[in-house]
């Protein structure tokens, strides 16, 4: 019988009360979700695994097998010392040197975003993948052929073990495992991080810059991820080589066409060029596109509507803003980066 | 407890897609008169989901959150065990066809709902709850092909639907697809490629879900 007596019924109470304690001290996602930060959109279920399937998701997003000629990984467009973007690449190009019709967004903060792609067409952090993975000019793979080949390999039986504790795995652990690493990326260590925790101060431009981005960008662009994550047309006109009307695709809805996710602010330094086209070099070449370059469609942001009129010094101060944003412990942080360990492991 | 010396024969379900009154032979032409003409299916697959029976007009059973993949490519895809709880007299058995709206909120999920098996849309995320892939020279589109990938699950084009049919019993209980009633001439040349939620695919599965009877 168990519970023999009182005195052992309280031991089991204590040692129940300390595993509680325990349990919930790691209940924290990932990483932590930053204290000035609101609650994350994704969060996954705690498990004592959840380290293992991040690492495996690390793994998996660097693994060129995923695509249909082992040429490209994910890591191929979304570069780690890049805040995950395509630097210099105003479109994307898959296998086969195909180039693609938009441009690859950095990968920060994405446990936040309740809609993932420039058109929103993915509604789940873990069904985002399947997204490149298919797509006939960026991997054009099938998630059955990438899960027959991580389970014909040497190195994936005992990661996925690991993770998920069967050896063989499923399109649904690729996806989840992929997800975690993912969400994971956690950007919040910038300048503008370390004033809001009261770690240091804004310069006076920085200040003065500040109050400028809160007068005229924080609508859209909204603290502290700098992306309300909703979709707007932000005015720039179709370029016909192209024909990408954006979220009107996935609505079929008249008044989305041209709209795009508000992208977020955060690591510009890294990400150029910008918007969903890469149609900008710089960020002068954007705010020039405010002060006189937008078209103005029946679909235009409400917030747009009225121009965007600064003078010269308060771009400067914005501009001097905005390089508070940039987060080079992100960029530089050695746990994103390629697990070189591992791969050269498989080799031996 | 076992209660007799002989064990119990596992209650079963089979379903067949048939085709003008035969078993569906994929990638093999054959005759339709709804049609017309000859049809070539290369692809058949569908969720079928929230399967419970009835008796007297209430629910006295359920396969509680299982969705079934049927695929005319797997055989054992057509041929289901039913766990040993399922058995019994019920007036109705109750399923629908496409994958629940809840479940299609959520993230990755395994077994027959695995994205692995390629029932899942990229562009605007969803399964496919329906495909139906062939050629027939009715088809007026490229290669004289027809592709149908029906889906939906958020107003105003939701496209899952309820299907009920009169059964004697939980299980031990076969099931046809009739094809034919889907396929005809006017949707293979006017409709021939419906791969998107919509009016359309609604339209279709309102259709498909005449498709099924009971063995005689």
């Amino acid at each position: 019988m168990f519970f023999a007596n009182s005195m052992t019924l309280r031991k089991w109470c204590y040692l129940g009360l300390v595993l509680t304690i325990w349990g919930f001290s790691f209940r924290k996602p990932f990483d932590g979700s930053p204290e000035h930060f609101p609650a994350p959109a994704y969060q996954p279920e705690w498990s004592a695994q959840l380290e293992a399937q991040k690492q495996l998701g690390k793994v998996l997003f660097y693994e060129e097998a995923l695509s249909k000629d082992s040429t490209i990984s994910c890591a191929s467009c979304h570069s780690p010392y890049n805040a995950f973007a395509h630097t210099d690449h105003d479109l994307s190009h898959g296998i086969r040197d195909q180039i693609g019709k938009r441009n690859a967004p950095g990968l920060f903060n994405l446990a936040w975003q309740k809609n993932l792609m420039w058109d929103g067409a993915v509604h789940h952090l873990e069904m985002q993948a399947l997204a490149p993975l298919t797509d006939a000019s960026e991997m054009d793979n099938t998630l059955l052929e990438v899960v027959n080949r991580l389970n014909n390999s040497h190195l994936y039986p005992p990661l996925t073990a690991a993770a998920f504790g069967s050896s063989a795995i499923t399109g649904e652990q690729v996806l989840e495992a992929l997800a975690q690493f993912q969400a994971s990326l956690v950007s919040a260590n910038a300048r503008y991080d370390k004033v809001k925790r009261g770690e240091t101060t804004f310069s006076e431009q920085e200040a003065r810059g500040y109050q400028v981005f809160q007068q005229h960008c924080n609508a859209c662009h909204t603290e502290p991820l700098f992306t309300n994550f909703s979709f707007e047309n932000n005015g720039l006109p179709v370029d016909t080589t192209l024909n990408d009307w954006g979220r009107y695709a996935v609505t079929q809805l008249p008044e989305d066409s041209l709209k795009f996710k508000v992208p977020s602010l955060r690591n510009l330094r890294y990400t150029f060029p910008y918007m969903h086209d890469g149609r900008f070099e710089n960020l002068r070449e954007v705010l020039r596109h405010y002060e006189k370059g937008m078209a103005f469609t029946a679909s235009l942001s409400e917030q747009l509507r009225e121009g965007v009129v600064i003078n010269d010094v308060e771009k400067s101060d914005l501009l001097a803003f905005l390089l508070t944003l940039n987060d080079e412990s992100f960029v530089f942080n050695p746990e994103h980066q390629y697990p070189k360990e591992i791969f050269n492991q498989s080799k031996d | 407890m076992v209660s007799g010396s002989r064990a119990k024969e596992p209650s079963t379900l089979e379903f067949e897609f048939q085709i003008a009154g035969e078993p569906l032979a994929l990638n093999q032409s054959c005759y339709l008169p709804s049609v017309g003409d000859s049809v070539t299916l290369r692809k058949v697959a569908l969720y079928l989901g929230q399967i419970h029976w009835t008796r007297k007009g209430k629910e006295i059973a359920r396969w509680s959150n299982e969705h079934l993949l049927l695929d005319a490519a797997s055989p054992e895809s057509l041929s289901i065990a039913l766990p040993d709880h399922l058995r019994g007299k019920a007036d109705s058995m109750v399923f629908w066809i496409g994958v629940d709206s809840t479940l299609q909120q959520q993230g990755a999920h395994g077994g027959t709902l695995d994205p692995m098996h390629g029932m899942y849309w990229t562009w605007k995320s969803g399964y496919i709850h329906v495909k139906i892939e062939g050629s027939s020279p009715q088809c007026p589109a490229r290669k004289n092909r027809f592709a149908y990938h029906l889906g939906g699950y958020q107003a105003p084009h939701n496209s899952l639907r309820q299907v009920k049919l009169r059964v004697k019993q939980i299980g031990n209980t076969k099931i046809l697809i009739h094809l034919d009633r889907f396929l005809n001439k006017e949707a293979l040349r006017q409709h021939n490629q419906v791969m998107s939620p919509g009016v359309k695919a609604t339209q279709m599965t309102d259709v498909l879900t005449q498709c099924f009877s009971l063995t005689p």
